[in-house]
């Protein structure tokens, strides 16, 4: 049996670039006769271990017109089960200084915690609960909905969050992965108490899960109660292929969502990114992190130390794997838009016309390579990365070699990744500010759509 | 409900880099440089990264009215340039070399950070002792560091309502305690920084014998220390910053605030005075925090998001200051619902643990729950480098920390219920509520 290794070997490399490279710990994997996957990785430093359990039930998953089903009922699962009520639950795992908190994202849903070693048995006999006895009574789904609605209703509030959401939903249209998972008022109101127990019963099922668990703790303990809790569990998942392929995207779209009492403009501009385990994630990585990836990257660089136009620019690419989306998120007073736009379009042609240095482009490698291993530092890091290993069909390779294919990177493949990703010509644009204010300012970017700041 | 009350007082833990034993324990390496730089040092080899952390002893409570936001702008032009490196390198440099950084102020601290693979220290020591010593604070990088921290303060607080009532709730408790202003400074001041301010601020505060190290992660002590005497110990040490005055009169009746504006639903906060960092209270107070606020098993969760449904969510929370701070509550009123409703709900919860006190299992609860919340901290080398760093500024014994799970372990029921009846009352409150613009007050 392994042990929790956790090995960094410190290399100093041709290029000279110094990193941390990573090697991932073996888990241990076992396998229950309902189908049941069970993963453990043991790290004895404190007495704590994490624990997450991801079922492929996330809002991909949503059936068209309820929009946020899968969230309302990952939530609904912890509002009382046959012996115990919402608030004994949670009592419960606050007693043994424990936590267990709903995760649901596009893809997966489930739960995540952390429990100290000497209680966790409490921890396992909680989940199993969750998961086989969930009463999903009426008064609970009632209250469970109202307050999803009132959440929504809340966001509304907040422009990053409606600029951010917007962003996604503009490049994306249709496809699965356009929507948030928590849905919109309007599919929200439309869900009922039979949607959440019909959709539990078709997704958290234990053929269709991973349970990690990752810490002070045994595989022999964890077999033991496994065995013991979620043995006698059942049910069986249809798969469904619900993910199509990213939509191109293709001429320009500018939006703004008219608020007029801002005083600050939340901006997002993109497009499409690339797929999971795309050929070009590294020169993406590599060139983005030279765009807006870092703060000593292009856009930080002249937006906010030169001009002093705001306080955060980034560039971000979310990979998925059917599809993926590159976008520049940042704000500014209402009276620059114009003016940071056209940096970010003039950063992005620079980076796409003129080839970046050597010493810049091995300056973003060393960066990201420096800081890739403190991404894998913790129990609750490690629990996702063998998730995410499991839910996207990755295997360690695609964690302990990226260092390397990243030091590949050539100045005329970041160049070709620049062109290919960064939003340059077409593009979705999306503006939460004052209209009044900002829509001379991006009219020569192409029509202005505008709504009012409500109807987001 | 367990039956079994469980008491996690025999915690067996791993310090970094450290054996198993029977305590808590870290093998912390302490130094005083002669100019009065305080340096502990903690080795952890299971992997070569190193977190380097810095707290200057300075925050908004040494600002004066036409200064305001001073420490925070100030956190952003230690990133400027100084005398070896200028204008953008420190970041420059930093990232090259595979490591990240950030800093933040608050009422108390400002602290900084670094993060970095283990053969980058020597470059995170010339960095830091550079811009402890010879920080150039050009005019141009100031005006233009006024535009970022004014988009920093339009994002963060004018455009969200949430602080914007948090800036009322502060100047509307505090009668004349600098704790009365934001952090981020009110927006006529940070326009018109200039750099006699920022020259006069740095001489002031930023010597070595006001500031804390903390290094955690995969080097050797005694040659990390001879580094820092070469790199640190020529910094000339300065005079004792001036007294903060600690004077703030007793709270002679309620207070309230009503603000209008654009919004989705009522909101209100509230806020208590409460002690300093080193008031007996202060870890019934956290048993407090805890029991009410918590998670949704706390009352609050429980009594007004889920039984009444009349908020959307609440947290409630104290920093241990200095000076006697606020306990703060927030709440998130649901839509349609008045917030006088709420409030009153609100009010009941406060009522019935100063009646009551919390139930013994509740008590055990926020024990169990508060001890092991300490120990996550030290998860990681950044985590136990800000608390080394943390509990040094604040105690000037990073020991103090020890002391945390053994006083939240004595808290009684009875002291429970005689901490709420000292300090939660309506003569000692400041309610700031907000409505959505044309909604009747």
């Amino acid at each position: 049996m392994k042990k929790s290794i956790w090995v960094f070997l410190a290399l100093v490399l041709l290029t000279g670039i110094s990193r941390a490279a990573i090697s991932l710990p073996d888990a241990e994997t076992f396998k229950l006769a309902n189908g049941l996957t069970v993963n453990v990785i043991e790290r004895h430093q404190l007495p704590l271990f994490s624990i997450k359990l991801t079922f492929r039930a996330g809002s991909i998953y949503d059936p068209v017109g309820k929009e946020g089903l899968a969230s309302l009922t990952n939530e609904m699962l912890m509002k009382g089960t046959a012996t115990r009520t919402a608030s004994q639950i949670a009592d419960e795992i606050a007693f043994g200084g424990g936590t267990l908190y709903n995760t649901c994202s596009q893809t997966a849903a489930g739960f995540q915690g952390e429990f100290l070693t000497e209680y966790g048995e409490k921890g396992f006999e909680i989940l199993a609960d969750i998961i086989k006895q969930a009463a999903l009574a009426t008064e609970e789904f009632d209250k469970a909905k109202t307050l999803t609605l009132g959440n929504l209703q809340s966001r509304r509030e907040n422009p990053r969050a409606v600029a951010g959401d917007a962003i996604i939903e503009a490049i994306l249209g249709q496809n699965r992965f356009a929507h948030q998972p928590g849905g919109t008022t309007a599919t929200v109101s439309t869900l009922s108490r039979e949607d959440v127990i019909k959709f539990a019963a078709g997704h958290y099922t234990p053929d269709n899960c991973l349970l990690v668990v990752c810490g002070d703790i045994t595989p022999k303990l964890v077999r033991q109660w496994v065995e013991k809790y979620l043995g006698g569990w059942s049910g069986r998942t249809v798969p469904e292929d619900v993910a199509t392929a990213f939509p191109p995207v293709s001429g320009r779209t500018i939006m703004i969502y008219d608020k007029d009492d801002a005083t600050q403009t939340q901006i997002r501009i993109g497009g499409s990114g690339i797929p999971l385990n795309h050929p070009d994630a590294p020169a993406l990585d590599a060139v983005g992190t030279i765009y807006g990836g870092s703060f000593s990257s292009r856009l930080v660089d002249e937006i906010r130390v030169n001009r002093g136009l705001t306080y955060n620019v980034s560039f971000q690419s979310q990979s998925h794997r059917p599809g993926g989306i590159a976008y520049v998120s940042t704000f500014t007073k209402n009276a620059s838009v114009g003016e940071v736009l056209d940096i970010i379009l003039a950063e992005a042609d620079r980076l796409q016309t003129v080839p970046v240095s050597d010493s810049e482009l091995a300056d973003a490698v060393a960066y990201q390579c420096g800081t890739y291993p403190m991404e894998f530092e913790t129990s609750d890091d490690l629990a996702n990365v063998f998730t995410a290993m499991w839910l996207n069909d990755l295997d360690k390779s695609y964690y302990e070699d990226y260092q390397e294919r990243l030091m590949k990177v050539t100045p005329s493949q970041a160049m070709e990744a620049a062109r290919k990703y960064f939003a340059r010509n077409e593009f979705k644009l999306i503006l939460v500010g004052k209209a009044e204010e900002i829509k001379s300012q991006v009219a020569k970017f192409g029509p202005v759509l505008t709504r009012p700041f409500k109807e987001n | 409900m367990p039956k079994k009350l469980i008491i996690l007082s025999a915690l067996v833990l791993m310090a970094a880099g450290g054996a198993m034993g029977a305590e808590f324990n870290l093998d912390v390496k302490e130094y005083q440089l002669d100019n009065g730089l305080t340096i502990m040092m903690l080795e952890n080899h299971t992997a070569p990264v190193i977190t380097y952390f810095t707290i200057y002893k300075v925050g908004a409570r040494n600002e004066r009215r036409d200064n305001s936001g001073i420490s925070h702008f100030f956190e952003h032009m230690m990133f400027n340039g100084a005398e070896k490196y200028g204008p953008k390198m420190f970041d420059q440099v930093l990232e090259s070399k595979g490591g990240r950084n950030n800093a933040y102020t608050s009422q108390n601290i400002t602290a900084y950070y670094e993060d970095f693979p283990a053969g980058a220290l020597e470059i995170v020591l010339d960095l830091e002792s550079d811009r402890m010593a010879d920080l150039t604070l050009k005019e141009e990088m100031i005006k233009s560091e006024a535009g970022v921290v004014s988009e920093e303060r339009l994002v963060g607080v004018d455009n969200d309502n949430e602080s914007i009532m948090d800036e009322e709730l502060y100047a509307t408790a505090y009668m004349t305690h600098a704790y009365e202003g934001p952090v981020l400074g009110w927006m006529e001041s940070i326009r018109n920084f200039n750099r006699a301010d920022c020259m006069e601020y740095f001489k002031t505060y930023y010597a070595p014998n006001n500031a804390v190290v903390a290094i955690v992660g995969d080097f050797d002590s005694e040659k990390t220390l001879a580094l820092m005497k070469r790199y640190f110990g020529d910094i000339p040490a300065g005079p004792p910053p001036p007294r903060v005055p600690r004077y703030e009169p007793e709270q002679r009746g309620a207070k309230r605030v009503f603000l209008e504006r654009k919004a989705e639903h009522e909101h209100f906060m509230r806020g208590y005075h409460v002690g300093d960092k080193d008031n007996p209270d202060l870890f019934a107070l956290e048993i407090i925090q805890f029991i009410l606020t918590s998670g949704e098993s706390s009352r609050m969760h429980k009594t007004l998001v889920n039984d009444l449904q009349l908020a959307l969510y609440q947290s409630g929370g104290f920093d241990w200051g200095f000076d006697p701070s606020l306990f703060t509550f927030y709440v998130a009123v649901s839509p349609g619902v008045d917030h006088a409703k709420a409030e009153a709900a609100f009010d009941s919860v406060l009522a019935e643990l100063t009646a009551r006190g919390p139930q013994p299992e509740e008590l055990q609860k926020a024990k169990n729950s508060l001890t092991a919340n300490f120990y996550k901290n030290y998860k990681t080398n950044h985590g136990t480098a800000h608390e080394l760093a943390r509990y040094k500024t604040l105690y000037g014994d990073w020991k103090t920390m020890y002391h945390f799970t053994a006083g939240v372990k004595a808290v009684t029921v009875e002291q429970v219920r005689e901490v709420m009846a000292r300090y939660f009352k309506p003569k000692n409150s400041t309610t700031v509520v907000l409505v959505p613009e044309g909604d009747q007050l």
